[in-house]
């Protein structure tokens, strides 16, 4: 179950974000629930990624080959996911001002330029 | 596991809730002080857990939180001037020294096992920079923004 | 190991709470607060998950640049006139 439960947990902070993406009524609010979907990503890989009694794969203090080591690749891949992200909610946070400069809202339910 | 690690383990686990409910609830000076508090436990739980680790290298972990916490307390400080001059949280003082307590006990116990040298600089170091930050913060909270406030508005 | 297994469980659950809260608090200025409290649960899951580099990252990116950028735009979403803070808590 231990195994399991990185996973579960993932999962759950997913589906939370997708739930505040979805009621969300203020457009600001919705980005920080985009992140909170990012952040269940980081979680994932790194669980992926982690190896029973292992440790990391920084040599600055451990001499090589002295302890068994985490998967290092799954550990560049979350961080290249964690600079996306930042870069990801300034963009959004840059066409949340635009969309309120146009509109003069930021209430999703207000913005009705696709309705039919 | 060892000791090091269950006193991380209690250490997250005693002190982050708090930290949690404090900044999901009541007005928002209490909220910030909050964060402070929550970078203040982490930077702390990063010093335990490199001692349990057996990896000195996670105390540059505690180093950068010990500098990034207050930053990031100030800049909320900052931006929030008109919203916070409701006035300073209550809790502000007491908190504060539990935190500082809590860091020169951490600091005492990790520098006791550590090796006399530069290690323990370093940690004297990051542990006196830890508790000054959150000294710092807290104070930044409960009187600069009145006098901000009062200032060139 | 069944003691490592309890320090990240216990990462784990806490990063999954403030997840929580961080979709429940509803207004986004509070919300900034709460995301810098997940960016620090975070950075301490990825240390006991053995990837103190990560964690390095996420402590510059959550702890300081999500909340900033958060309060900045609100900042000038409020400044269009547009009484966004009063919409939101209702």
């Amino acid at each position: 179950m231990t195994h399991l439960f990185p996973y579960l947990i993932a999962g759950w902070i997913f589906l939370v974000g997708c739930y505040g993406l979805a009621t969300s009524r203020h457009l600001v609010h919705a980005v920080g629930c985009l992140a909170v979907c990012q952040s269940a990503t980081y979680v994932l890989l790194l669980a992926v990624g982690y190896r029973e009694g292992g440790t990391a794969p920084v040599h600055s203090d451990l001499a090589p080959h002295s302890r068994p080591l985490v998967d290092p690749v799954v550990q560049a891949l979350t961080l290249t996911d964690v600079v996306v992200g930042a870069t990801v909610t300034a963009l959004l946070l840059a066409l949340v001002i635009q969309v309120a400069k146009r509109h003069g809202t930021v209430d999703p339910d207000e913005l009705s330029e696709l309705r039919g | 596991m060892n000791a090091w690690l269950w006193c991380g383990t209690t250490f997250l686990g005693l002190g982050l809730p708090p930290v949690i409910w404090g900044v999901a609830s009541g007005p928002l000076s209490r909220r910030v002080l909050a964060q402070n508090t929550g970078s203040t436990v982490v930077a702390l739980a990063f010093l335990l857990l490199a001692q349990g680790y057996a990896r000195p290298s996670y105390t540059d972990l505690s180093l950068v939180l010990s500098l990034l916490g207050p930053v990031g307390t100030l800049v909320c400080v900052r931006l929030l001037a008109d919203d916070l001059s409701a006035g300073a949280s209550r809790w502000s003082t007491a908190v504060t020294a539990l935190c500082v307590a809590a860091s020169l006990a951490v600091t005492a116990a990790v520098c006791a096992a550590a090796a006399p040298g530069r290690p323990m600089v370093k940690l004297l170091l990051i542990g006196a920079l830890v508790a000054l930050g959150n000294v710092i913060a807290a104070r930044a909270l409960s009187v600069g923004v009145l006098e901000e406030a009062d200032g060139t508005r | 190991m069944v003691s490592e297994d309890l320090v990240v469980s216990v990462c784990l659950v806490l990063v999954a709470a403030s997840a929580t809260v961080a979709v429940a608090v509803r207004e986004p200025v509070r919300q900034a607060l709460v995301l810098a409290v997940l960016g620090l649960a975070l950075a301490a899951l990825f240390t006991v998950l053995q990837a103190p580099d990560v964690a390095l990252s996420q402590l510059a990116v959550g702890s300081v640049l999500t909340p900033l950028l958060i309060l900045l735009s609100v900042r000038k979403v409020r400044r269009r006139g547009h009484p966004t803070g009063d919409e939101a808590q209702r």
